[in-house]
């Protein structure tokens, strides 16, 4: 059922139906009998609702004539063969405009639909935050969302990357590039349980730290310009998204 | 078992699991890029087992009996269709048992065994002219598969898995220091006990090769003193052998890999065709990047390139040597492949952590997707739209309307226990025609052409493409 506030137009529907027979009745022309297209009001539209006017309007049977474009000759317009052309130019052309109508929305609808399902699998493909290398061993519950929530937080080092590779922070003073790692986006020194660094290496980047920030070397507010220049072009590319 | 001689109470321990149950190996640390702060989880399925797994009769087990110290709780080890335990702490300080499921690594053990592929040695990165006896065969053959320095000394200690000292080439530079002040420091003066023992053998090589120049009696004569012990080496001549051996690399770097009893190093399989000047480079400046020359290129291990296994190179998953065999299916007869696998996209390639590519969980283990040649034959590549229920749209991305989660038929073709002790497996895509006696679906394959008559007018008419013919049944016995 149409919701109640909309119930009263049937009524309006059904009279404008009626008026429209009466006009074919009382037209001029040798049409008898127009069908107009029957529309369910209980149901939503849809596109086998309309159907292309397949069955010819009668027509008297006589010579064929040309048909006046315009229809402003009088005697045209009194022919019956050219008023029926006309009205069956008109019923067309208001199909056309009809399915244009419900093609549009179909459309519309369907991209719409697609765009939801492509939000809801990006979404989806969002909780897979464990990255699978090839040699892991998984069961059922490492495909759950508990274990994929423990892969989203960033764990502790677990070596001293300065001993691993054999350098002294100190030597390394102009190298803000990797100076940047171990302070906060806006210029702290990280502490030892964030960069996993025994005290004697946290103890020298952090003098590394202040003796390049009082060179002039790195602003003391902030990681360096270039690195924040990096690490935005690589969050626009990101999120742009180039994708195999 | 136990012996008579001791109490019947202390009989029953030692038949008991609490003392067979082995220590526990070392939890797999995982690559640097995981342990230097990357993302890891604690609780997730560790690449190998590392505890023993335990099951028990569904009679004890009912009983909460499993053989150890004390009663397991009943709650949760009856609640569960795969009752088995590994035990991470058999007694604690507050008086429990500490044990956890065991079934993640027992049953992908069972579904490994299930597929029946054979262990084979690691693929080298780059095929060359000169490859050893490295890829795809299997860990055991017999010139493989050595513990220990054997009678052909050369060829086993090239070629066996397990040596004493580390993996120099996996290394980095602080571990290296590391070994070198730590461990090698301590051994100069063995080292040099070492040395004199092998400069014997050289000035005794010497004098035998001198003699049979000579081929005269008079050298025979003085055989008996020309064979010389350790003892009898001078400091002066151990001094002037090891300044030979610092003007000849090669020879020192293979005293040095003996006495540690290091592994094979990687190296350069192309360098003497290709890369001359790099070698000469290499063999005069950088004494640390790698043993020049002959002694060092002749290396047969097919561990070289990636490090020598951790435990044996098949970790125990399979013993078989090939996987030349025959699948008989009971109504359509022999088959050229053997049942295909079903395997589950864990990570689809456009979702965020699957920029390195899409991969596949094959039995419980992770692997890359098939090669792209053959995704792009079988159309997982092209972009029509009808083809939005096959696997493509699972492979690229998650698929919301498919609810068990995107599945893909494929034939494992080889795999390897890596350094790391990580079973990397190697899939192709599945044949069609297997699949379809899989899924008992044969009658839905396309049915094959009859064979053309030759025409007479030219013999290129018959000429066929073997690939069109790929789909008919009539290879396979169906």
């Amino acid at each position: 059922m149409a919701p109640p506030r909309l119930q009263c137009l049937n009524s309006i529907r059904a009279v404008s139906r009626k008026a429209l027979s009466l006009k074919a009745t009382f037209s001029t022309s040798h049409v008898r009998a127009v069908e107009i297209p029957t529309t369910n009001t209980e149901r939503e539209f849809d596109l086998s609702d309309i159907s292309r006017p397949v069955g010819r309007i009668q027509l008297p049977r006589g010579k064929p004539r040309r048909v006046g474009r315009m229809g402003s000759n009088p005697e045209d317009t009194t022919s019956p063969k050219a008023s029926s052309a006309r009205v069956q130019r008109l019923v067309e052309q208001s199909f056309d405009k009809k399915k244009k109508y419900f093609d549009d929305k179909a459309a519309a609808t369907r991209t719409m639909t697609e765009i939801q399902q492509q939000k809801l699998s990006a979404n989806l493909s969002k909780q897979i935050s464990r990255r699978f290398m090839p040699g892991d061993v998984y069961a059922p519950h490492d495909l759950s969302a508990v274990e994929m929530a423990k892969w989203k937080r960033r764990g502790r080092p677990m070596y001293d990357a300065f001993d691993a590779l054999n350098l002294n922070p100190i030597d390394h003073y102009r190298n803000f590039s990797m100076i940047s790692e171990y302070i906060t986006p806006m210029g702290r020194i990280r502490h030892s349980k964030e960069t996993g660094l025994r005290p004697v290496n946290q103890r020298r980047i952090a003098k590394t730290i202040r003796r390049t920030i009082g060179m002039g070397i790195m602003p003391s507010v902030h990681r360096h310009p270039e690195i924040l220049q990096k690490l935005l072009t690589k969050s626009q590319s990101q999120n742009t998204g180039q994708y195999r | 078992m136990a012996s008579r001689s001791v109490a019947p109470g202390a009989a029953l321990l030692r038949a008991s699991r609490v003392f067979a149950i082995p220590p526990a190996l070392p939890r797999p640390t995982g690559d640097y890029a995981a342990a230097s702060g990357g993302f890891s989880s604690d609780t997730a399925t560790l690449p190998h087992p590392i505890h023993q797994s335990l099951t028990t009769f569904q009679s004890s087990l009912e009983r909460g009996d499993w053989g150890l110290k004390r009663s397991l709780p009943l709650r949760s080890t009856t609640k569960t269709s795969t009752p088995l335990i590994k035990v991470e702490a058999m007694d604690t300080f507050e008086q429990i048992t500490e044990f956890a499921s065991a079934a993640d690594h027992t049953l992908s053990l069972q579904k490994w065994q299930e597929m029946g592929i054979p262990i084979t040695t690691p693929k080298p990165k780059r095929e060359s002219n000169f490859e050893g006896t490295g890829s795809g065969r299997s860990v055991f053959e017999d010139d493989l598969d050595s513990t220990t320095h054997g009678t052909n000394a050369h060829v086993k200690d090239t070629t066996r898995w397990k040596f004493k000292g580390p993996w120099l080439a996996g290394q980095t530079e602080g571990e290296f220091n590391n070994y070198v002040q730590k461990e090698v420091r301590k051994r100069k003066t063995e080292f040099r006990k070492f040395l004199r023992r092998e400069c014997a053998a050289a000035i005794n090589k010497e004098t035998q090769q001198r003699k049979n120049l000579k081929k005269d009696a008079e050298a025979e004569a003085t055989e008996a003193q020309s064979i010389l012990g350790p003892q009898d080496i001078t400091d002066e001549q151990l001094s002037t052998y090891i300044q030979t051996l610092r003007e000849d690399r090669a020879e020192l770097f293979k005293q040095i890999r003996t006495f540690l009893d290091l592994p094979p190093s990687p190296v350069r399989k192309d360098a003497g065709l290709f890369n001359v000047a790099e070698l000469m480079f290499s063999s005069s400046l950088l004494p640390n990047s790698g043993p020049d020359g002959q002694s060092e290129a002749a290396s047969m291990s097919p561990y070289a390139e990636s490090g020598p296994p951790k435990t044996h190179p098949s970790a125990g998953l399979s013993y078989g040597r090939t996987s030349s065999k025959l699948f008989n299916h009971p109504v359509y007869g022999p088959q050229k492949y053997s049942p295909p696998v079903q395997a589950r996209v864990v990570t689809p390639s456009r979702s965020a952590t699957g920029t390195l590519g899409a991969a596949l969980g094959v039995g419980g283990f992770v692997t890359r997707l098939p090669a792209s040649e053959q995704l792009g034959q079988a159309g997982y590549y092209s972009r029509d739209k009808a083809m939005k229920s096959s696997p493509l749209v699972g492979l690229s991305k998650v698929d919301p309307d498919n609810k068990a989660g995107a599945k893909l038929y494929v034939q494992p073709t080889r795999a390897t226990v890596d350094a790391q002790g990580k079973v990397v497996l190697q899939v192709s895509l599945a044949d069609p025609v297997a699949v379809a006696v899989k899924e008992d679906k044969v009658d839905e394959l396309p049915v094959a052409e009859p064979p053309r008559r030759i025409s007479p007018l030219g013999a290129t008419r018959s000429i066929r493409i073997e690939g069109q013919n790929n789909s008919s049944g009539s290879l396979y016995g169906i």
